[in-house]
């Protein structure tokens, strides 16, 4: 049997700090042991936006060849916390038109964490031989019609051209004819900025 | 504090922190788990004992007829942005067979490798003494030298459908058609281009199609070349490993030349040549003329521009499979006034190979501008914000016998018009040849479905099928969307909580398959007691039931025809799956295949093949699918 030895003074203090240190590391260490049960939910997780694995998106985003054959817009969404909320919506921008509203949901629900969840997204092809460019948004939720809220959000974007059309998707010039130069500037002319009308004629110089 | 309070504390916290953690409840979706076998007898559907493997209950049964459809992803490094269609027992038979670096595959993992990638360059050449310019009258510009014509080269899958070939699409696998790139290059041929340009050359590369499916492949010239060359159209071969060069204008007998096709005329054989006028004495500027397939409703001559009031010695030539057939057969004229116009289309049909070497366009009576409005049928008849597509049936045209001139409603389908009429506001307007049509209504929103309404006049129609004063559509009242109700359940009794339910547009209410009439597709997902609700526009659907992901059970898809009444939707239970997950490897270097996006279709004997499974592969090239094994 060791001999009892009295603790001083000092030791007196120090001993219940060890005591409630070792105790905390004990409880710590449970804590750590006891993580093979499922985790529980983190409300508060700020990884709640949905992002989209372009590459992989089907069909290709960009200029499409051909509608999809099924009507159907396949886009792979990373859900890095999948019990966040998650929306999608498909819009319709008419070149000619007006943009349109196709459909809305909540994303497709998913038991694995940090999983790909694959969004379909049907449309059928618009017949009115206008060019399109098609809008797919995800978002942790909407502040407005297809704005992303604080949380963000990620697009896939198509345009589409039907056959025997000629679509001007990305001209920005005056005429939006496709056209720089010649028509929009005119062939080897310095861009300027126009005068206004003489004060007294009205007319343009 | 003491320190055996200390202690208490720490051991408390300790088993504090040591009670079982209860995830909150996520999803009630139920999910296939076991630990023995004898847990999946529950699922057992007839004879067909499930077994436990990995902790998932699958089938004993054997797999069904399935293709997997795998699109690579843009920035793969094989076969980047490539789609291959995969029969799966193909797959099954060349597990294991990628051998670079000792074809690692995980241990109790199915690994296979996709099919070679086939990457060619090809080119058209014009030889100016067999088509140019003399025959197609078109100077290319460089004398007596042969051409490479700049091309749009565009392959199609297809499958034998009797004696012809139908697109792949028509019978479900969405393998679309896919374009080869453009490249300048001098390895082939060093001849020059149009006009002494650069020699432009297409280059493809093709996935291997699965057996009984062949590549259409389609030459079409660029503008403005169009207007004297016609697309090449012939069944491609990948397995030829030559370079894929086509020439115009040889002799017949030569093997790799393509003599345009000639029909079998009153003076020999010949090429189609017609006169074309209108019988109204007015102009044809802006007006083109072609040939088109009748199937598939696709251009397979050159498209002519015209002009004045006649246009004679019109020709259109074809070439097609080779000379199989007459150039005619199949096929049918195409007069198609310029954009904008409110004139109809006028398709004439070869019948028997022969078509008139002068055609006129009829005469027609003015068009008539109409209006309407689009309403629900409740009382009020709230407006309904929605776009009409007006598809002619039959129009009027002058029709001349024994020196009298009557306005008739034309029996045969010579002329077409199609527009679309927007009514935002639930009031639409239009100008429409004077005739009867077929209008679809789609709303813009969910309040009212789809709806096809038959017999919409803009003509009064009078005994024997004369058409008489201008007449207005009248409002166009829609009904709103049915309601399907249903409930999904797990074969072992449990509520399908948490699926999702798509429907899938089949079929038109009036039972035609066109895009313009079909139904919206609709989606909503299960309650906790597997049960759901969704409206609907008439029509055929494929009911899709789509257990929630990572929950190992199989999808379920059963046809559903939504008709003018509310319903239920009879469901199948789902099933215990069978395990159709694979490693997939590129075939070079048996590296993963990742972020590939795989669906699997069933592809039953009769029918049409539908998408019975998804997945996306992983970092190590696997995707888990669990599939319903097929009905016994």
């Amino acid at each position: 049997m060791l001999p009892f030895v009295p603790l001083g003074p000092r030791a007196r203090v120090v001993a219940p700090l060890a005591a409630a240190a070792a105790c905390g590391l004990a409880a710590i260490a449970g804590i750590a042991a006891c993580l093979t049960a499922p985790p529980a939910d983190i409300g508060t997780s700020t990884n709640e936006r949905p992002l989209i694995l372009h590459t992989s998106v089907q069909p290709p985003e960009g200029l499409l060849n051909g509608w999809p054959p099924d009507n159907t817009f396949r886009i792979p969404i990373l859900l890095p916390n999948p019990t966040a909320n998650c929306q999608w919506q498909l819009n319709d921008r008419d070149l000619e038109g007006s943009t349109k509203f196709v459909e809305g949901n909540y994303c497709v629900t998913s038991l694995i964490d940090g999983g790909v969840i694959v969004q379909e997204a049907p449309y059928t092809a618009p017949n009115d031989g206008h060019c399109h460019v098609i809008t797919f948004v995800v978002a942790h939720g909407f502040s407005s019609a297809g704005v992303p809220d604080s949380a963000g959000g990620d697009y896939s974007i198509w345009e589409y051209e039907p056959p025997g059309a000629l679509c001007n998707f990305y001209d920005a010039g005056a005429f939006q004819d496709g056209a720089f130069p010649p028509v929009d500037s005119g062939p080897d002319v310095l861009i300027t900025p126009e005068s206004g009308p003489l004060p007294e004629s009205g007319v343009d110089p | 504090m003491s320190a055996s309070r200390l202690s208490a504390l720490g051991t408390a916290l300790v088993a504090a922190a040591c009670v079982t953690v209860t995830p909150s409840a996520r999803s009630a979706a139920p999910i296939n788990s076991c630990s023995s076998s004898q847990q999946c007898q529950a699922y057992a559907p007839g004879s067909a004992s499930p077994s436990c493997a990995n902790g998932i209950c699958v089938s004993s049964l054997p797999f069904g007829n399935w293709t997997a459809v795998i699109s690579l992803s843009a920035d793969a490094a094989y076969g980047a942005g490539a789609t291959f269609a995969v029969p799966f027992s193909t797959l099954l038979t060349t597990q294991g067979t990628c051998m670079v670096g000792g074809g690692t595959c995980p241990p109790g993992k199915r690994c296979a490798p996709l099919p070679q990638l086939v990457s060619r360059p090809g080119e058209l050449i014009v030889w100016p003494n067999g088509a140019s310019p003399t025959e197609a009258n078109w100077n290319l510009g460089n004398g007596a030298q042969n051409t490479v014509m700049p091309v749009q080269a565009t392959f199609r899958p297809q499958a034998t459908s009797g004696s012809s070939l139908v697109d792949v699409t028509t019978i479900g696998l969405p393998l679309g058609p896919v374009d080869a790139s453009d490249a300048v290059d001098t390895s082939l041929s060093a001849l020059p281009g149009p006009g002494g340009g650069p020699s432009l050359f297409f280059v493809y590369s093709l996935a291997q199609l699965p057996p009984g499916l062949v590549f259409e492949r389609t030459l079409m010239p660029v503008a403005p070349f169009d207007q004297a060359f016609p697309p090449d159209i012939d069944v491609f071969d990948l397995s030829s490993a030559s370079e894929d060069v086509v020439i115009y204008g040889c002799g017949p007998g030569t093997s790799d030349c393509a003599p345009f096709d000639t029909i079998n005329g009153s003076n020999g054989f010949t090429y189609p040549s017609f006169d074309l006028s209108r019988a109204d004495g007015q102009r044809l500027d802006g007006w083109t003329a072609y040939l088109q397939d009748v199937t598939t409703l696709r251009r397979i001559s050159n498209a002519m521009k015209l002009s004045g009031t006649e246009a004679n010695g019109v020709q259109l030539l074809t070439s097609r499979h080779r000379k199989q057939g007459d150039a005619l057969g199949n096929a049918a004229l195409v007069m198609q006034p310029p954009s904008g116009s409110s004139l109809p289309t006028a398709i004439l049909q070869a019948v028997n190979g022969v078509l008139g070497t002068a055609e006129v366009y009829p005469q027609l009576p003015a068009p008539v501008p109409v209006s309407g409005t689009v309403s629900l049928d409740l009382p009020g008849g709230a407006p309904v914000a929605a776009d009409v597509v007006f598809e002619s049936s039959s129009l009027c045209r002058d029709y001349v016998s024994g020196g009298a001139t009557t306005v008739v409603l034309d029996p045969n389908p010579d002329l077409t018009f199609t527009t679309i009429a927007t009514a935002a506001n639930g009031s639409f307007s239009a100008v429409l040849p004077m005739g009867v049509y077929r209008a679809t209504v789609r709303p813009r929103g969910t309040t009212a479905q789809v709806t096809v309404i038959p017999n919409i006049a803009t003509t009064a129609v009078l005994p024997n099928q004369q058409c008489g004063a201008p007449a207005q559509p009248g409002p166009l009242v829609v009904v709103a969307q049915r309601t399907v109700r249903g409930t999904a359940m797990v074969v072992d009794g449990r509520a399908l909580a948490d699926a999702t339910i798509e429907a899938i547009p089949t079929a038109c209410s009036d039972s035609t398959t066109d895009q313009t009439c079909l139904p919206r597709a609709g989606s909503t997902t299960t309650a906790n007691d597997g049960s759901f609700i969704m409206p609907l526009d008439q029509g055929g659907y494929s009911l899709r039931v789509r257990p929630a992901e990572g929950t190992a059970l199989p999808w379920v898809v059963t046809p559903l025809t939504v008709g003018p009444s509310d319903m239920s939707a009879d469901i199948p239970p789902v099933q215990a799956p069978t395990d159709a997950g694979f490693v997939l490897q590129d075939p070079v270097a048996c590296n993963p295949i990742v972020e590939a996006l795989v669906r699997m279709y069933e592809t039953p004997a009769m029918g049409a093949s539908y998408e019975v499974g998804e997945a996306l592969t992983d970092s190590t090239g696997e995707y888990s699918m669990y599939l319903a094994p097929p009905a016994q």
